[in-house]
């Protein structure tokens, strides 16, 4: 079952209105679907139409999970200057109507996973960009949506953080939601994707598993990042 | 290049950017209506002061007009040009460094001596006309402040540097205070005898040449120097724009934790989607000082107003004040919800106008019982207190449900 469709004909911003276009993919309960692609490609505008942060989109975006609801994480984190840490999870428990208990239970877990115990009464814009980016993924995760569309969440994150989240991601797949992921990490895309598409140029080029990605490119039991670079370097490039 | 041209380049780039600045906010039609006029107005008034002693003068001792002085060579601090891109080129190259700040330095006296000139020419019909000040003592007064100002803007810069938080607060503070009392009981004495002004002219002058050379060699600081010259390059142009009507966020101190709600506290225990926002209103408002500063000035000046106004007409203002007020806080909730860390939640509509309400009446309330207790008091003595309070919490009820209304009609919120 979908839990995300995405069919955009085109999307850009106020002077460049045709940054994407004939983007159409979906995202499936229980996958993680991962979205590459080189710098200026658009995955980060493809991102920002599906939460509807840019304002010339053409096409359909649908929520059609159980809940009809997704957590955003930026890749800029950005979080409320006069608040605290722990303010941050009040608000997002009392907006998305979850119980005190919850909160507190799950609240003081995930901070101390991502070992933010200590801070949880210091102002956020105190913190290093890493720990800005943990606390959005906190948010994230406290949320417990039915889709999170993640725009390059490993950028300041340290190695144990980074796994951390891994394993969580891990988690709530297994719960049943559904992952938008957008990432430069190949090697990590690799291992926790079950579906890979790749943007060039605004385009989709390549959509489907590893296995079926490898097949396009002919090159049974390449890694990802070789795949990437043949699809670059010998189809798109060479056929463009 | 050279740090000389390098220097020239940043100063050039400085002028054209402030000039930039300037034209966009002074239009011709502001000029025309506003500024030409306005400096019409005020030579001519200028003029008026060297003919009449100005009525009010009389009532100002001159202890006053020294602290003025005194303020004025406390404002301001030199600029050194540092930029950010100066720790992958400059930082290791000190030579360059010290040159781009010793001719900071020097633009930035320079600068003084112009604002000084500028300052006492408008002082003059004052200290001459009226307190009677020979040329030469208005000279003395001239140089002891614009030596003053040097000195000032140099001490006060690297305390700055050297000193963070609370200490910072005291050894900074500690210096305005301390300097004013020196200022005003050296000055008078100063203007009686050549001697002393001269003295204090040499202690300035020599103090100002030895904190300019610890200036010039205290690089240390890197990054404190950039945030501080990208504040200042930013000063002026800020005021335009908020001349303007342009709300300009400027950086600030962030605290590690706050001195409201230490714990994070919460304000109400029941936790529902309009209270988590109006919570998260609540203390953003109250943790800034800015808007803190905002509400207790518009507090003091509505005060004043409504205090001396006659009967009648204090009641009509009241009620215009109702209005002002919750418009004036509703400012508050859209700067705070016009943030983009909003993205991130998915507020619904109803949560949000019923939130609006919420919030705008529980933070005008307190301000607008104050000037209605003024009003209250004035009008019915003792007995008019507690009459006006439960009176001016339906006004303040009924004023939030039609700003409401009207913000929702034109989908404002």
């Amino acid at each position: 079952m979908s839990v995300l469709q995405v069919d955009i004909i085109k999307a850009g911003y106020v002077g460049k209105k045709q940054v994407i276009e004939d983007i159409n993919f979906s995202v499936k309960q229980s996958e993680i679907v991962g979205l590459i692609g080189p710098n200026g490609a658009g995955k980060s505008t493809t991102i920002k139409a599906i939460v509807g942060l840019i304002p010339e989109v053409t096409g359909r975006i649908q929520f059609i999970g159980h809940k009809k609801n997704y957590a955003y994480i930026p890749e800029q984190p950005i979080l409320y200057e006069d608040l605290t840490l722990w303010e941050h999870l009040e608000l997002a428990a009392a907006v998305n109507e979850i119980e005190r208990a919850i909160l507190l239970e799950k609240g003081n877990e995930l901070l101390s996973i991502f070992r933010l115990q200590e801070v949880k009464h210091h102002f956020s814009a105190s913190f290093s960009k890493g720990m800005q980016q943990k606390v959005m993924i906190i948010l994230g995760l406290l949320m417990q949506p039915d889709v999170y569309v993640i725009d390059e969440p490993f950028v300041g994150l340290d190695p144990r953080a980074t796994m951390e989240f891994i394993r969580f991601l891990k988690d709530e797949r297994k719960r049943g939601a559904g992952i938008l992921l957008s990432t430069h990490q190949l090697d990590i895309a690799e291992k926790i994707c079950d579906s890979i598409m790749l943007i060039i140029d605004g385009k989709l080029v390549v959509q489907g598993s590893i296995t079926e990605i490898q097949e396009q490119c002919k090159l049974p039991g390449a890694s990802l990042f070789d795949c990437f670079d043949s699809i670059l370097e010998n189809e798109y490039y060479v056929t463009k | 290049m050279s740090p000389n041209k390098l220097f020239i380049r940043r100063l050039t780039t400085d002028w054209k950017y402030k000039y930039g600045v300037w034209k966009t906010t002074v239009d011709w039609t502001v000029a025309l209506y506003i500024v030409i006029p306005a400096l019409i107005l005020g030579i001519d008034q200028y003029l008026q002061w060297w003919k009449v002693p100005l009525f009010w003068v009389n009532q100002v001792p001159i202890n006053i007009l020294l602290v003025v002085c005194y303020l004025f060579a406390w404002a301001g601090s030199p600029r050194i040009f540092l930029e950010e891109g100066d720790q992958l080129f400059l930082l290791n190259r000190t030579k360059w460094l010290k040159q781009i700040i010793k001719q900071g330095l020097i633009y930035s006296f320079l600068l003084n001596s112009l604002f000084s000139m500028f300052f006492f020419v408008l002082l003059a019909p004052l200290l001459m006309k009226h307190y009677q000040i020979s040329s030469a003592y208005f000279a003395c007064l001239f140089f002891i402040t614009l030596f003053l100002k040097i000195f000032l803007g140099l001490a006060k810069q690297l305390l700055n540097l050297r000193y963070y938080g609370w200490k910072e607060f005291i050894v900074v503070k500690g210096l305005l205070i301390t300097g004013s009392f020196v200022f005003i009981r050296i000055i008078p004495y100063s203007l009686n005898n050549y001697i002393v002004a001269i003295i204090t002219m040499l202690v300035l002058i020599m103090f100002s040449l030895i904190l300019t050379l610890i200036r010039i060699n205290f690089l240390s600081h890197f990054l404190a120097d950039v945030a501080r010259e990208q504040k200042q390059r930013l000063k002026y142009v800020s005021f335009l724009l908020i001349i303007s009507g342009i709300n300009v966020k400027k950086p600030k101190k962030q605290r590690i934790r706050p001195l409201l709600f230490y714990k994070s506290n919460l304000i109400f225990k029941k936790r529902t989607p309009v209270n988590g926002i109006v919570e998260m209103c609540i203390k953003a408002t109250l943790r800034n000082n800015k808007s803190v500063k905002e509400y207790l000035q518009l507090v003091f000046v509505c005060t004043l107003v409504v205090f001396s106004l006659p009967s009648i007409l204090k009641w009509l203002i009241w009620l215009v004040l109702a209005f002002v007020w919750v418009n004036f806080v509703s400012l508050y909730w859209r700067e705070i919800m016009s943030s983009e860390t909003g993205r991130i939640f998915q507020w619904k509509w109803k949560d949000k106008i019923v939130a609006f309400r919420k919030f705008i009446f529980l933070m005008t309330i307190p301000g607008f019982l104050l000037i209605s207790l003024i009003v209250g008091f004035q009008t019915f003595s003792w007995i008019g207190v507690p009459l006006i309070i439960p009176i001016s919490i339906i006004m303040v009820f009924y004023a939030c449900r039609i700003v409401t209304v009207l913000v929702e009609l034109n989908s404002t919120i």
